[in-house]
């Protein structure tokens, strides 16, 4: 990803940012593009959205399945050079029974 | 419709270290005007299929690397639809003819892929996904979503996907143009190394470098194959567009309108060459070509109804999966290997099946036996 690709989708951010969505198809990846080698292996998701469908990378080390809640989150969406600058961008992350259970 | 495929080539399929870009051309080219034995400056116009010469390669301009072989210099242009590239280009080709313009066109695909790691490769085709809503993703991730949302819907399973794979594998074995002539177990292939789940290594098709090509002509000829119809489908770029995940509906768009155009029906159909870049991808194809119903095509490949003897013959070449992925090529190869079929007296109504990207663009090709 170019820098002036990752400054553009922040306009984005601020529309899905801490929304929660629910997991329509997933897949978890074992081989991924240099960029993302180092979180393999990770999920790639295609998500609903109250209605609105939205695919994004999973948060590292968790197991999603079809019909899993999650939340939409900022984490790092490529591993970073020395002196680069680093990229974030939204990512899911499962929300876990126990999160669930402390909302109740 | 009164086009013909007059001529028709396919060079071996593979690692091609010994040949460079301009060596593949070079060989498709001769072999095509072998085949159809006519006079080379009869060519009225040239359609290169080509992904991506630019970034495979550092060349780009094929129209003209395609052209220089002909002492007139027919005009020549390329085109890029992803791995539909060879399909736009036949019926771009169907387009000029049809138009009356010319009466005699070349339809050349080339992809040379090995001369970049496979890392390299990996992210030149993920170029065709949608760059902006797809980050992250590769097209093996892609497909893999389809396949993981089929499975839920329709209960396709892990051993229904292998049977794709080994039967694209034993008919890659008669055909010496094919990348790999090696078959494989149910266990194999459901075994394989880990890709994106639930796809595995052996789901995939390869990475591949390879050189097909087809003379179409309106004028009279005394070869057999005739197209009887064409269609192209386009749905949104990115999966998270589309209405359904669980089908492709620009295969859909596609397959209606070349069996409209053709006059003729699914069951009228006895083989097909669909596109397989992935065992899924066959299923989807087997269905939203209209052959089985939404949820069927999995069994029916299980239950033999899609090889010799079947309902219908599917990947007679052994697909994409297993005579190989040389992108630009394919869709040229699956008119020139059905062509030779026809030739060849197996099979009498063929359909070719080509797809970019993760299904935003397909093409349908259907050709038949003319009987003078």
């Amino acid at each position: 990803m170019q820098i002036t690709e990752a400054w553009r989708s922040n306009k984005n951010w601020s529309k899905y940012l801490g929304r929660r969505a629910k997991v329509l198809a997933v897949s978890l990846m074992e081989v991924a593009a240099s960029e993302q080698v180092a979180f393999l292996p990770y999920s790639y998701l295609l998500l609903d959205l109250d209605g609105e469908k939205i695919s994004m990378m999973g948060v590292a080390s968790q197991n999603f399945n079809i019909g899993d809640e999650v939340e939409i989150v900022l984490r790092k969406l490529k591993k970073e050079a020395q002196a680069e600058v680093i990229v974030y961008g939204l990512k899911a992350e499962k929300i876990s029974s126990l999160t669930l259970d402390a909302l109740d | 419709m009164n086009i013909k495929v007059i001529g028709h080539y396919i060079g071996k399929f593979g690692e091609l270290w010994q040949q460079g870009l301009s060596d593949l051309v070079k060989e498709g080219v001769e072999g095509v005007l072998a085949d159809a034995a006519i006079d080379p400056t009869s060519i009225d116009a040239i359609f290169v299929a080509n992904k991506a010469g630019g970034s495979f390669n550092e060349q780009r301009h094929l129209g003209a690397l395609v052209s220089e072989h002909f002492t007139h210099l027919p005009p020549a242009m390329r085109v890029e639809g992803a791995c539909a590239s060879g399909g736009l280009a036949v019926v771009a080709a169907q387009q000029a003819l049809l138009s009356g313009l010319y009466q005699t066109v070349l339809v050349l695909g080339v992809e040379k892929m090995t001369d970049v790691s496979s890392g390299q490769a990996s992210a030149i085709l993920a170029t065709a996904a949608s760059r902006e809503k797809e980050y992250g993703s590769t097209f093996p991730a892609l497909y893999a979503v389809l396949a993981n949302y089929h499975m839920h819907r329709y209960g396709t399973t892990r051993e229904q996907l292998s049977s794709v794979v080994v039967k694209n594998h034993l008919h890659a074995l008669n055909n010496p143009k094919a990348q790999f002539h090696k078959e494989f177990t149910l266990e194999q292939v459901s075994e394989s190394t880990k890709v994106a789940s639930p796809l595995r290594l052996l789901d995939c098709s390869p990475i591949s470098d390879g050189v097909a090509a087809v003379i179409l002509s309106s004028k009279t000829s005394a070869r057999q194959t005739q197209i009887l119809g064409f269609g192209q489908g386009q749905d949104s770029l990115a999966l998270q567009d589309r209405q359904d995940l669980g089908q492709l509906v620009a295969t859909q768009k596609a397959a209606k309108q070349a069996f409209k155009m053709a006059s003729l029906s699914q069951k009228d159909i006895q083989a097909a060459e669909v596109h397989d870049c992935f065992s899924i991808a066959e299923i989807l194809a087997a269905e939203d070509l209209g052959f089985f119903a939404k949820g069927e095509a999995a069994g029916a490949t299980v239950a033999g109804q899609t090889t010799y003897g079947g309902k219908l013959v599917i990947n007679p070449s052994g697909g994409l999966k297993a005579c190989g992925h040389p992108v630009g090529a394919t869709g040229v190869k699956q008119v020139a290997f059905l062509a030779s079929l026809i030739e060849a007296g197996q099979f009498e109504r063929v359909l070719a099946h080509n797809v970019g990207g993760s299904g935003a663009t397909a093409v349908v090709n259907i050709l038949g036996r003319n009987n003078h």
